[in-house]
């Protein structure tokens, strides 16, 4: 009982179930107090939840670290716990790599729920009429399983980010490692929000929640709004976090360009993060206030304006898209080297192709409200931005095939995935071509072609990536080997699947298919394809089925894992898997480029002085 | 020796808050007397003002300065 | 490249650490602003109802900046060890800002006979001296932090870091306001 009550995030529930009830009895006592009839839903579950969200970090321990700080009390080294190893991962617990593997599991989690909202949805388009569905729960699921992706997107590369960018340049741990934890458990309860949203009505305004339908929806709206908005802090805190560790806490010899691509990815995405995250929220809060009080920023009749939502929502979501594919593509540039054994080709082009994409979808976000009524005048300038991202992208698509040129391919599970990955993402960038260019733009607008290509960019730039990273960074998370055969059996599901799916959507859309519409007449003749796509759908599911085994099995009991089975150059593999608490006692030496592969004599990086264990050769 | 160096210090508070009082008054004149076409002299002086605290009071140099 | 190797070289030092956090949170907690400025513009042009009291928006502007004074004296004082004049001033710095939300509170009473916030520009007002006014409460919460005893003996220490964030947040505010300012009481 004792051992349970010590897990932080038994304490955080009870302390959080007690804040949220009393946040909503403030509610109704000051509603009583201003006259007013005492129960609004809204306002007692907006108010509720974020009472009940600091009581539950009180509860974690969240605010332990800087409370004692403030009061000056001695700072304890380390919380010498005599819990099991497991519990840490249900407590306030610092260090990156647990922090890192709480964010991963919690996006694979959300992923679930989302893809089977998905799922069901999918069921009912599979053929004209309407089967078993009203439309408003249709819109419910899929405006869900949209937003919640998002959501997973960014804890998945928050995992990954926290998991390797330390361990990548040599530092003990993040910058601000109580940040780090807090911007983690903050996600729990918005996963709570987000799974609150269907039984309260959910909500039929997709998952861009666009203004005057996000106004009027039922609760189910604001536990979404609240949910992302909790998200969103994670992510801005998280990004502070990402870039003070990459400015500060190099090792030594560490330059800006020695580091693996992953870590400018990082830098990138960690940029538009802190950024432009704040967009979004005010967006989101915006509309919240819009429910809960008087205030009419996009009402006409109070001298709003419906399009300001559109563009304060798009300045934060176009950027989102490259947070959520740089990392991704990080990784294709991690991987692909290693599974060809040859040098990353044009390094220096590929670390800075990633800021010029970050500076790039800056500035493209009007391309989403061509067909919305936008200030006509905008079209053609983000129309021509937007054709210009197309080159820093393609900057790093040409280097991926330049570095296989030639090159001694290993087709290993992780390189398969990387594969897949690079077709996906270019299919979903020649696709995004047509769609930048206004007068196209306005036909396929709304249809299943714009769905497509985001699903190709996505699966391109996240899925497949965050595939190939746990199959290649799962030995060094857990120092067990994932099973190679189950592994081979997965992707190639998963990427039939996925061509199953996605590509029938092209021509559904420029036949005519909307999104976001649970019927549509049978004399279109959209019956079949859209059937095909809902099999693709749930071959996928199968896939993911079997990566949820082999994940298990593997670490139950999988064949144990060297400290560098890929033979990799880069620091994270310089160390036993899994690695120390500290990472490096001693701060590594970083002598060379992370990707001399097959250069005779190159040296990436020192680890310990008194070993004395270089680089391995690889050639 | 030290204390002298605060007191230089502190002095300097008082001449870059009286700069910034003195733009506040000119931009008040300004925005009162203007009533068309104020805004670029506006968010000059804005610009200004936002400078001289980013730079003697939050002491932005420091993020690329070595050592005070 | 001369910035990469002078960074590698402080590998632990953690005030510098400290610093360039803070000042990241300030970058993005300004696109905040620069957000909901946005707004103001894009609902209202320069647009600005006649009852807006002018002079009580300079008068609260001016006392801000003398907060920002006395904030910027303490500061000063901590990093010299100078304690008792680093409390005199902080204290200074709490009273002036709380002076500051006593006026913006007088401009709400006034405002929500005027302009309510059901209108286009109490919309836009309302929300920009309500996010600002609450990041003026936060940082008087936090100046009272850096006050308790805890402090004065990491002060006595010689680090002043709690005190430099807080007091750092404070001009932040500060530089929000100057934006501010023109934004809904002088353009027209």
């Amino acid at each position: 009982m004792s051992t349970i009550w010590k897990l932080g995030v038994i304490r955080g529930i009870v302390f959080g179930l007690v804040g949220t009830v009393a946040g909503m009895a403030i509610t109704m006592l000051l509603r009583t107090a201003l006259g007013l009839s005492a129960w609004n839903s809204g306002q007692a579950t907006a108010l509720g939840s974020f009472v009940g969200l600091i009581a539950y970090l009180g509860g974690l321990g969240a605010f332990n670290g800087w409370v004692g700080w403030v009061l000056g009390w001695p700072e304890k080294e380390h919380d010498a716990t005599e819990l099991p190893n497991w519990t840490r991962y249900f407590g306030f617990h610092t260090n990156h790599k647990t922090i890192g593997v709480q964010y991963m599991v919690t996006s694979l989690l959300v992923i679930i729920v989302a893809g089977i909202y998905q799922l069901i949805a999918r069921l009912e388009t599979a053929q004209p009429g309407l089967q078993f569905m009203t439309p408003r729960t249709y819109n419910s699921l899929i405006s869900l399983h949209g937003i919640m992706m998002l959501g997973a997107v960014l804890l998945g590369i928050s995992g990954m980010i926290n998991y390797l960018v330390p361990l990548m340049i040599g530092a003990r741990d993040m910058a601000f490692p109580r940040l780090n934890a807090l911007s983690y458990w903050v996600t729990p309860p918005s996963v709570l929000f987000f799974l609150f949203s269907l039984p309260a009505g959910g909500f039929d305004t997709g998952w861009t929640a666009y203004a005057p339908l996000s106004v009027r929806a039922p609760l189910g709206m604001q536990f979404m709004l609240l949910a992302f908005y909790l998200v969103g802090w994670s992510s801005i805190l998280g990004s502070v976090n990402f870039l003070t560790t990459i400015f500060k806490l190099r090792a030594p010899g560490m330059g800006l360009f020695r580091m693996p691509i992953f870590v400018w990815a990082t830098l990138a995405t960690a940029f538009l993060q802190l950024i432009f995250t704040q967009f979004v929220g005010i967006a989101f809060l915006m509309v919240l206030l819009e429910r809960l009080t008087p205030l009419g920023f996009f009402d006409p009749n109070k001298g709003g304006n419906v399009i300001l939502y559109q563009h304060l929502f798009w300045i934060y979501s176009h950027p989102a898209v490259y947070i959520f594919v740089l990392p991704g593509l990080g990784v294709i540039s991690e991987v692909v080297p290693v599974f060809s054994r040859k040098p990353l080709f044009g390094y220096r082009a590929v670390a800075l192709s990633s800021l010029g994409i970050a500076l790039g979808g800056a500035l493209v976000w009007g391309h989403h409200m061509f067909a919305a009524g936008m200030e006509s005048w905008l079209r053609i300038p983000f129309m021509f931005t937007t054709l210009l991202v197309a080159v820093p992208t393609g900057v790093k698509i040409f280097s991926w095939l330049a570095t296989m040129w030639l090159g001694k391919i290993h087709l290993d599970t992780p390189m398969l995935f990387a594969l897949t990955a690079i077709v996906v993402f270019l299919i979903g960038g020649i696709t995004g071509v047509p769609n930048g260019i206004v007068p196209v733009d306005l036909y396929v607008h709304d249809t299943y072609w714009v769905t497509s290509h985001f699903h190709h960019t996505l699966f391109g730039g996240f899925v497949f990536p965050m595939m190939a990273a746990i199959y290649f960074w799962f030995p060094k998370v857990t120092g067990r080997l994932l099973n190679e055969r189950l592994g081979k059996v997965h992707w190639s599901v998963m990427t039939a699947g996925f061509f199953i799916t996605y590509e029938p959507m092209f021509w559904l859309g420029l036949n005519g298919m909307r999104r976001r519409i649970v019927d549509y007449d049978p004399a279109m003749g959209l019956g079949t394809m859209n059937l095909v796509t809902t099999i693709g759908g749930y071959l996928i599911a199968l896939s993911m089925l079997v990566f949820f085994i082999n994940l298990v099995a593997s670490l139950w009991r999988g064949a144990t894992a060297s400290a560098n089975p890929w033979r990799s150059r880069t620091l994270e593999w310089q160390v036993s898997s899994p690695p120390p608490g500290e990472n490096f006692p001693v701060p590594p030496r970083v002598v060379g480029s992370p990707y001399g592969y097959g250069i005779p004599g190159s040296v990436h990086v020192i680890v310990s002085p008194t070993g004395g264990s270089g680089e391995k050769q690889a050639t | 020796m030290h204390s002298r160096h605060l007191e230089v210090k502190l002095r300097l508070g008082f001449k870059v808050f009286a700069t910034l009082t003195a733009l506040k008054i000119i931009e008040y004149v300004v925005g009162t007397s203007i009533n068309r076409g104020a805004w670029p002299y506006l968010s000059m002086m804005a610009v200004v003002g936002a400078w001289a605290i980013l730079h003697y009071f939050m002491h932005i140099p420091q993020l690329w300065r070595r050592k005070e | 490249m001369n910035m990469v190797t002078s960074i590698t070289t402080d590998w632990e030092d953690r005030g510098a650490i400290n610093r360039v956090g803070l000042w990241l949170f300030i970058l993005s907690d300004s696109f905040l602003f620069i957000a909901i400025i946005f707004t103001r513009f894009y609902l209202q042009g320069v647009q600005r109802p006649s009852e807006l009291n002018q002079l009580l928006g300079f008068v609260i502007s001016v006392v801000l900046l003398l907060s920002s004074l006395f904030a910027y004296r303490g500061e000063t004082a901590a990093a010299y060890g100078d304690i008792r004049r680093f409390r005199y001033n902080i204290l200074a710095t709490i009273g002036l800002g709380s002076l500051f939300l006593v006026g913006v509170g007088v401009e709400w009473a006034e405002g929500f006979r005027f302009f309510p916030p059901s209108t286009g520009f109490g919309t836009v007002f309302f929300t920009l001296t309500g996010f600002h006014a609450f990041h003026v409460f936060t940082g008087i919460l936090g100046l009272l932090l850096i006050l308790l005893p805890g402090q004065k003996k990491r002060l006595g220490e010689g680090s002043y870091w709690g005190v430099e964030a807080m007091v750092k947040y404070w001009h932040f505010v500060d530089v929000a306001w100057v934006f501010i300012f023109p934004t809904l009481y002088l353009v027209s």
